[in-house]
C-alpha cells in the first residue's frame, strides 16, 4: 500500500481547534441555561461557567488572530469562487455517488473549499463577533456609563446575543455532520485530530474505472482487454487496484467521437488506426481530452517518434513486443496515480 | 515551529489559569465578628439619686435629667414622643398619629391602649405647651430588667380609679439602664398590630434571642447586635425610621465623620459590593440586599398576620373560609392559623411566607383618610413608589396585609373607628357596645369627619418593607428563585431578567432552525447511506 501523508494542520491549529470546540460546546450548553431554556445545572453554576469559558475563548482567539497574522494563514479565510460551482454541485448530487471524489483537493496551502472560506467568513466576522460585542455588551452592562457606552437597550443586546447562539448551533451541528463527508467517512476527523491527511493514492477502490483501448488489431485488442479483465479475479494477482471496464475501439474518428461526450480513466493508444497514422494521431486524441492519461502503444523503437510522443503530452510509449500483462498493467495505473498527483 | 508553540501553549495556559483565579476569588469576609457593644464609663447602679423612693415613673425621669439635662428635650422632637412625620418630599404628615393601618384602622381614635406603647407618661396632643420634661418615660428604652410594663396612656403604674393595683420596682430599675438593648426596642415594635408578630412579618419575638440561622446580625451567640447597632441614633433620634427610608444606600460604607453617620443600611458596613463574584454585585443597583437574603418572612416560629377580617367581630363566631384575596396574594389557607375574638373579629397568621416584590425608592405614600374610596375597589392603605428607571430605586421585598375594613358606604370614606374604651365608663366603644354605628360614630367625630350612620367593609391592603430576619449566606436566594419563568419576580416590570421566556419568538424560530437544520443533516446522511448501500 502506498501512502501519502500530507501535514495540514498544525499543532497549534489542532490544539486551537479542539479547544475552541470544548469551549463552544461548553459554552453552548451553559449559554442555554442562562436563557432558561436547559435546566440541568445549577443556574448559578451555568452562569459563572458560562463567564469562565467565555473570557477563556477570548484569550484563545486573541491569541489565534495573533497567529493568523504572523503565520498568514488568515489568508486562507479570502474568498474565492474557484470551484465554488462545483462544489455546490457536488455536496448537493455529486456527494450521493461514492464513485466521485470532492472536487476540491485540500492542501496545506489551501485547506478551504470555497464554500468552506464563506462558511468560515461569515462565522469569523458575523456570528462569532456579534457574540463577543453583545457578550462583553451583555457582561459591563453595569459599567455602561463609565465606558461611555450610549445607554442601549439591554434586552436587545441580549435578543443579538441569542440569536446569534442559534446560529451558532446550526453551525455546529453541520460542521460536525460535515466532518463525516470525507471519503472514507472518518478521513477528515483523522486529519483534523493528528494533522496528516493520509492520501491513498492506490486510487478509489470502490469505483469502477473506465480504461479506453484505441486498437484496429482486434487479436491484440482481445489480448489486452483479457489482461485487465482477470486483473484481480485471482486476490494474489491485483496488479490495479480498481475495477476496470474496458472500451475498445477501433478508428480515430469513434474514439474523437466517444471522448467528445464521455471522460475516462486512461487511454491506451495505438498510433497507427485505419484513419490516422503516427504523431497526427496522438495530436487528434490530445486536442478533445482534458486531462486523461494516455499511454502510446507503438511497434517501433523510433527514438525520434518517442521523443515527439512524450512531447505531445502523453505519459509514456510502450512497444508493443516487449509487453507482458504485468508491465502493461503497473504502467496503467501508475499513468493513472501521476495524473492524479498533476491536477493537484 | 513546535518550541514557539509549546511556549504560547504554556503562555495561554497561564493567561487562562490567572483568569480563573481573578474571577473565583472569594473576598475574606470583612465583617469581624467581634463587634461588641461599647462599654460604658458610667455605672447607674452606683447613683444613690437612684435609689428612690420614686412613687411614679415621673419621679425616675426627674432624676434622670439631672444629669441628662438635655434628653427629655431630644426625645419630645423625636418620632418616638410626637408620633408625627413630615416628609422633606411632600407636604403629607405621617406617623402614627395620622395614618390608617389594616390593623385597628386608626391610632388616633383609641389612644388609650396604643398610648402604652409611647414613650411618655400622660398622652398629650403634640404641641401641647403643658408637656413637662418629666412626662418622658427614660425607663421604657434604658431598663434592663425586663419587667418594666406600661398601661393605658402610657403609665407605668397600673391603677384602677385610684387605687394603685401594680407599681414596678422603680430603684432597681432605675439602676439597670443602659444603652438600649433588643428587650426595650422589642417591647413594643415585635408587638405593634395587635400582638406578637402581627404587624411587620420581620419582627417578632423570636428576635429577643435569635439563632444564627433566624438572624445573622442578632444571633444571641454571635455578632449579638442589638437594634440600635443599625439604627444609631443622634439626639435620641433613631435612624433608619419606615417614614424616610432610603432603598439604597449609595454612600456605602459609613465612616464616622465622613458619611450620613447611620448604620441603619446594609451598605453601611457592607458596602456597595459585598459579593467575590462581580456578576452578583451588578445586581445591587437594581435589587436591594433584603431581596435575596430575606428568603423569606416569620422565619422564627412566630407567624405574622396576613388577613384580618373586621366583618366577623361582635358576631360570636368566626367566618373560617378563607378570603379570596389569599390567591391572589400567593397564600393558601393550609400555611394558616386563625383567632378569633368578639371585638376584634378573625384574624389569619402565617409563617415562612414569600415576601412580594415592588420598585421602591424609599417613598411610602399614604391614604389620608379624608380621602374618597370606592367600595368595590381594593384599598390600598400605602402605596410604595419607585420606578425601574429611577436610580434610587431598587426591588424590595414587602409584606401586605389584607384587611376586611370598616367605611362608610354612603360618604365613600374610611372610617375611624373607636375600639377600645378611654376609660371604663365608655360604653360608646366597639369593646364594650358591638355596634360598629356608636363606635364609628365616636371615632369620626373625635376625627372631624362626617359620618353617615351606615358601615360597609371593604378590601384594603398595607405594605410593609422587610429588612430584619437576614439569613446566613446559605440560605440567600439562588439565582433560579428569579431567573425562570413563574419566579419569585414573575410580574415585575422593566428589568430583563436572563432565564425567564424572555424572546418566545426567538426562541421558536432558533429551536426550528436547529431543527431543519438537524432534518436536513438527517435526510443528507440517509440518500447518502441508500445511495452507498445501493452500490453493494
Amino acid at each position: 500500500m502506498e501512502e501519502n501523508r500530507q501535514l495540514l494542520f498544525s499543532r497549534y491549529e489542532r490544539f486551537w481547534h479542539w479547544s475552541q470546540a470544548l469551549l463552544i460546546i461548553a459554552l453552548m450548553v451553559t449559554g442555554f441555561h442562562v436563557t432558561g431554556l436547559l435546566q440541568w445545572l445549577d443556574y448559578k453554576l451555568a452562569a459563572q461557567w458560562h463567564r469562565y469559558f467565555a473570557w477563556s475563548l477570548i484569550c484563545l482567539w486573541t491569541f489565534t488572530i495573533f497567529w493568523h497574522l504572523i503565520t498568514g494563514e488568515w489568508r486562507q479565510y479570502i474568498p474565492s469562487t474557484e470551484k465554488m460551482l462545483e462544489v455546490i454541485y457536488y455536496y448537493s448530487k455529486g456527494i450521493f455517488d461514492p464513485n466521485l471524489q470532492h472536487p476540491f483537493k485540500v492542501t496545506r496551502r489551501l485547506k478551504h473549499n470555497p464554500l468552506q472560506r464563506l462558511t468560515y467568513l461569515v462565522l469569523s466576522v458575523v456570528i462569532s463577533p456579534m457574540l463577543w460585542i453583545s457578550g462583553l455588551l451583555f457582561f459591563y452592562y453595569n459599567e455602561w456609563d463609565q465606558l461611555g457606552i450610549p445607554n442601549l437597550w439591554l434586552s436587545g443586546v441580549a435578543a443579538v446575543h441569542v440569536a446569534m447562539a442559534f446560529a451558532m448551533v446550526c453551525f455546529f451541528c453541520l460542521h460536525v455532520y460535515m466532518v463525516f463527508l470525507g471519503k472514507p467517512a472518518t478521513a477528515q476527523l483523522k486529519a483534523m485530530l493528528t494533522g496528516y491527511r493520509v492520501e491513498d493514492i492506490r486510487l478509489d477502490a470502490d469505483r469502477e474505472y473506465t480504461v479506453m483501448l484505441v486498437e484496429d488489431d482486434s487479436d491484440f485488442a482481445r489480448m489486452i482487454q483479457e489482461w485487465f479483465e482477470t486483473n484481480g479475479v485471482n486476490e494474489t494477482d491485483r496488479i490495479l487496484p480498481v475495477r476496470v471496464t474496458m472500451v475498445c475501439i477501433e478508428t480515430l474518428h469513434e474514439a474523437v467521437k466517444y471522448l467528445n461526450n464521455k471522460s475516462v480513466d486512461l487511454i491506451l493508444l495505438d498510433l497507427d488506426l485505419p484513419d490516422s497514422r503516427g504523431v497526427e494521431t496522438l495530436r487528434s486524441v490530445m486536442s478533445v481530452i482534458r486531462d486523461e492519461p494516455v499511454l502510446v502503444l507503438t511497434g517501433e523503437e523510433d527514438e525520434n517518434l518517442q521523443s515527439m510522443i512524450i512531447r505531445e503530452g502523453a505519459q509514456e510509449f510502450l512497444i508493443k513486443e516487449n509487453l507482458d500483462r504485468h508491465h502493461l498493467l503497473r504502467k496503467g495505473r501508475f499513468a493513472m496515480e501521476r495524473q492524479w498527483f498533476l491536477r493537484q | 515551529m513546535a518550541r514557539s508553540t509549546w511556549r504560547g501553549l504554556i503562555v495561554l495556559g497561564l493567561l487562562a489559569l490567572s483568569w480563573f483565579l481573578a474571577s473565583t476569588v472569594v473576598m475574606a469576609d470583612d465583617v469581624s465578628r467581634s463587634i461588641a457593644p461599647p462599654t460604658s464609663t458610667t455605672r447607674h447602679s452606683k447613683f444613690h439619686i437612684l435609689d428612690g423612693p420614686f412613687e411614679s415613673g415621673r419621679e425616675v425621669t426627674r432624676a434622670c435629667l439631672t444629669c441628662h439635662t438635655e434628653a427629655a428635650n431630644q426625645v419630645r422632637r423625636s418620632v418616638h414622643w410626637t408620633w408625627e412625620y413630615k416628609s422633606a418630599d411632600s407636604d403629607e404628615k405621617k406617623g402614627k398619629l395620622h395614618l390608617l393601618n389594616t390593623f385597628c384602622g386608626t391610632v388616633s381614635t383609641n389612644m388609650s391602649l396604643c398610648t402604652s406603647c409611647h414613650v411618655g407618661y400622660g398622652w398629650q396632643e403634640p404641641g401641647n405647651d403643658s408637656v413637662v420634661d418629666e412626662q418622658v418615660d427614660c425607663l421604657v428604652c434604658h431598663e434592663q430588667t425586663r419587667k418594666y410594663k406600661k398601661y393605658n396612656y402610657g403609665s407605668a403604674v397600673l391603677k384602677y380609679k385610684d387605687r394603685v393595683l401594680k407599681k414596678p420596682d422603680f430603684p432597681s430599675m432605675a439602676h439597670s439602664v443602659t444603652r438600649p438593648t433588643r428587650w426595650n426596642c422589642g417591647f413594643c415594635h415585635f408587638y405593634g398590630g395587635s400582638g406578637d408578630g402581627a404587624k411587620h412579618g420581620d419582627l417578632d419575638s423570636s428576635l429577643f434571642d435569635p439563632n444564627h440561622q433566624l438572624d445573622v446580625h442578632m444571633d444571641a451567640a454571635g455578632l449579638n447586635f442589638d437594634c440600635v447597632t443599625c439604627h444609631t441614633a443622634n439626639d435620641h433620634a433613631i435612624t433608619g425610621s419606615r417614614y424616610d427610608m432610603k432603598a439604597q444606600d449609595p454612600i456605602g460604607v459609613d465612616r464616622p465623620g465622613h458619611t450620613d453617620a447611620t448604620r441603619s443600611s446594609c451598605a453601611s458596613c457592607h458596602g456597595n459590593a459585598p459579593h467575590g463574584d462581580k456578576k452578583i454585585n451588578d445586581h445591587t443597583d437594581r435589587v436591594a440586599c433584603q431581596t435575596c437574603h430575606i428568603p423569606r418572612m416569620a422565619r422564627g416560629g412566630v407567624g405574622t398576620m396576613v388577613f384580618w377580617d373586621w366583618r366577623t367581630a361582635g358576631k360570636r363566631a368566626g367566618d373560617l373560609e378563607p378570603p379570596e384575596a389569599f390567591e391572589r396574594e400567593g397564600h393558601t389557607s393550609k400555611m394558616m392559623h386563625t383567632k378569633y375574638s368578639d371585638s376584634h373579629g378573625t384574624s389569619w397568621w402565617a409563617e415562612n411566607l414569600v415576601p412580594k416584590f415592588a420598585w421602591f425608592d424609599g417613598r411610602i405614600r399614604y391614604l389620608d383618610i379624608k380621602q374618597t374610596v370606592d367600595g368595590s375597589e381594593l384599598v390600598r392603605i400605602n402605596r410604595i413608589l419607585g420606578t425601574p428607571g429611577n436610580p434610587a430605586a431598587r426591588i424590595w421585598p414587602f409584606k401586605n396585609t389584607l384587611a376586611m375594613m370598616p367605611y362608610d358606604p354612603v360618604n365613600k370614606i374610611m372610617i375611624a373607628n373607636h375600639l377600645i374604651r378611654n376609660a371604663p365608663e365608655d360604653k360608646e366603644a366597639f369593646e364594650a357596645s358591638f355596634d360598629w354605628r356608636r363606635s364609628a360614630a365616636v371615632g369620626m367625630k373625635a376625627k372631624g369627619l362626617p359620618f353617615s350612620g351606615e358601615v360597609a367593609f371593604v378590601e384594603a391592603v398595607m405594605s410593609f418593607p422587610l429588612t430584619h430576619m437576614v439569613a446566613p449566606k446559605g440560605e440567600a436566594l439562588s439565582c433560579l428563585e428569579c431567573h425562570r419563568d413563574g419566579g419569585r419576580l414573575e410580574g415585575l416590570e422593566g428589568v430583563y431578567l436572563p432565564g425567564r421566556k424572555n424572546f418566545p419568538l426567538l426562541y421558536a424560530i432558533g429551536i426550528g432552525a436547529v431543527v431543519v437544520t438537524l432534518i436536513g443533516i438527517f435526510i443528507h446522511a440517509a440518500i447518502r447511506g441508500l445511495m452507498a448501500w445501493g452500490r453493494h
